[in-house]
């Protein structure tokens, strides 16, 4: 992707040595963290979700690719913040999420762009036009079609698979808010879906 | 209870959220109320593959690029300068300098982009201003460290050439005496937007963007911008903006050496 060239430059060998203590974090979501190699090791383990969300937010992979960086670089400026025994991801997607809101869209929405299409943005180049495919974009574009907050929400929740409490520390807003969110989200989509039979599939992310 | 369950609480049921008195009382509501359970069966309509139907996205992700990029950020810690042949080579201090100007020049190119398609003269001077904003968070430190050799900053102009369908190499390479610093070829829903950095020593970082566009060939005009100047015209194919900090007069003038020199070497 041209974006990495011009954004991340060219890769040389730091990376050999970074890895040391990443097969903890592999282990285990919660594994202590206390360093600022470990939150590194932890950062390379969780950048395609990272990425994912970013995707989310903005509509835009490049966005998404720039998020990804500046979340690494926050992420490592402040290992020593991050609480040791708590959710290494989790805390990124509030980084992630904190960068986005404060940093980022806030120019977007002055600028009055338009978002592109969620399946102009995700669509699979070159894959197969099969059921499965078909169906996941058209849950991704109710996604996408749903109001930003209720999306964060959304995602978090269902594509994520954290608790609605996780969702609120992670946005930094009450559970009740999570809850009216989730609510309106899945009233809208409900709305928008035509086809009741796709309800039999599971909703959460992850078993929890 | 007598209740009627909100929606909240009924989403919460279905995600599992609730404590088994909470649970008791929705499936109570849900069998005896005939509103609640209709509008039970409208909200689980909304129980779709999410997880399955996002899974895909992962795989999408630009893994080898970002961990690259993370292995490129130096330790926060130690503010050891990198490797001289390491900043030679790579853009890495640069793109650390640059981090939020590189989102922003983003959102700058999606307004340029913009151009290609707005027709209204109101339609073009939002975007030149938006184009300028984010410009305007450009720092010399952005590209200050930025010393790539020659032949690769060749290579970036006529990959750029190419791209953009304009012959762009090698003149662009200087600019009235200022090296051309870095040339990219942005994508945005598979359309090259280029963008073309020189650094003046005085004034800082100059920026020609340039993309595709058919509106119509328009005569060079001149405006102020968030503390930028600005130069813009359009030929009949591509579309122009420089922005910089230096005066007006001057970057007029290096706007026409480029014109001129494009309309030389790109002649239909």
């Amino acid at each position: 992707m041209l974006t990495f060239s011009r954004i991340y430059g060219r890769h040389h060998s730091i990376g050999a040595k970074r890895r040391k203590g990443s097969h903890i974090l592999r282990q285990s979501g919660e594994a202590p963290i206390a360093s600022e190699q470990d939150i590194r090791a932890g950062l390379s383990q969780y950048l395609a979700r990272l990425w994912r969300y970013g995707v989310m937010l903005s509509h835009h992979r490049d966005t998404a690719d720039d998020l990804v960086q500046a979340t690494c670089v926050r992420a490592l400026e402040r290992s020593g913040q991050f609480a040791v025994g708590s959710r290494l991801d989790h805390w990124l997607f509030a980084i992630l999420h904190s960068i986005w809101l404060n940093e980022v869209r806030a120019r977007r929405v002055r600028e009055g762009q338009g978002f592109v299409e969620a399946n102009e943005t995700l669509t699979f180049d070159g894959a197969a036009e099969t059921e499965t495919h078909i169906l996941a974009v058209q849950v991704m574009n109710h996604v996408h079609a749903l109001p930003e907050a209720q999306r964060s929400a959304v995602f978090l929740c269902y594509v994520e698979g954290l608790s609605y409490r996780e969702v609120a520390d992670v946005l930094q807003i009450p559970v009740g808010t999570v809850m009216s969110r989730l609510a309106a989200a899945r009233a809208r989509i409900a709305e928008a879906t035509s086809e009741p039979n796709t309800s039999a599939f599971t909703t959460r992310g992850k078993a929890r | 209870m007598t209740k009627t369950p909100t929606d909240e609480m009924l989403v919460a049921y279905l995600d599992g959220e609730l404590e088994a008195g909470g649970r008791a009382e929705i499936e109570i509501a849900i069998t005896t109320k005939a509103e609640v359970s209709a509008r039970f069966d409208a909200l689980k309509r909304s129980s779709l593959p999410y997880a399955e139907s996002f899974a895909p996205l992962l795989e999408r992700a630009p893994q080898q690029q970002m961990e690259a990029m993370l292995a490129a950020i130096p330790s926060p810690q130690t503010t050891v300068r990198p490797a001289r042949s390491i900043s030679r080579r790579g853009l890495i201090v640069a793109a650390l300098g640059c981090l939020v100007a590189g989102i922003a020049l983003d959102r700058a190119f999606i307004a340029v982009q913009d151009l290609a398609s707005s027709r209204s003269a109101d339609e073009e001077a939002d975007w030149r201003g938006e184009v300028a904003e984010y410009l305007a968070l450009y720092t010399p430190e952005t590209l200050r460290n930025m010393t790539i050799e020659e032949s690769k900053r060749t290579a970036q102009l006529q990959h750029a050439s190419q791209r953009l369908g304009l012959q762009l190499d090698p003149f662009a390479m200087s600019l009235g005496g200022l090296e051309m610093r870095r040339t990219q070829v942005l994508e945005y829903d598979g359309k090259p937007l280029g963008q073309i950095m020189y650094l003046d020593p005085q004034h800082g970082p100059v920026a020609l963007c340039i993309i595709a566009s058919t509106a119509g060939s328009k005569k060079m005009r001149t405006e102020q911008r968030s503390g930028l100047n600005l130069v813009y015209w359009s030929s009949d194919t591509h579309a122009f903006v420089m922005a910089a900090r230096n005066p007006i007069a001057d970057l007029h003038a290096r706007a026409e050496e480029i014109r001129y020199e494009l309309a030389d070497r790109n002649q239909v």
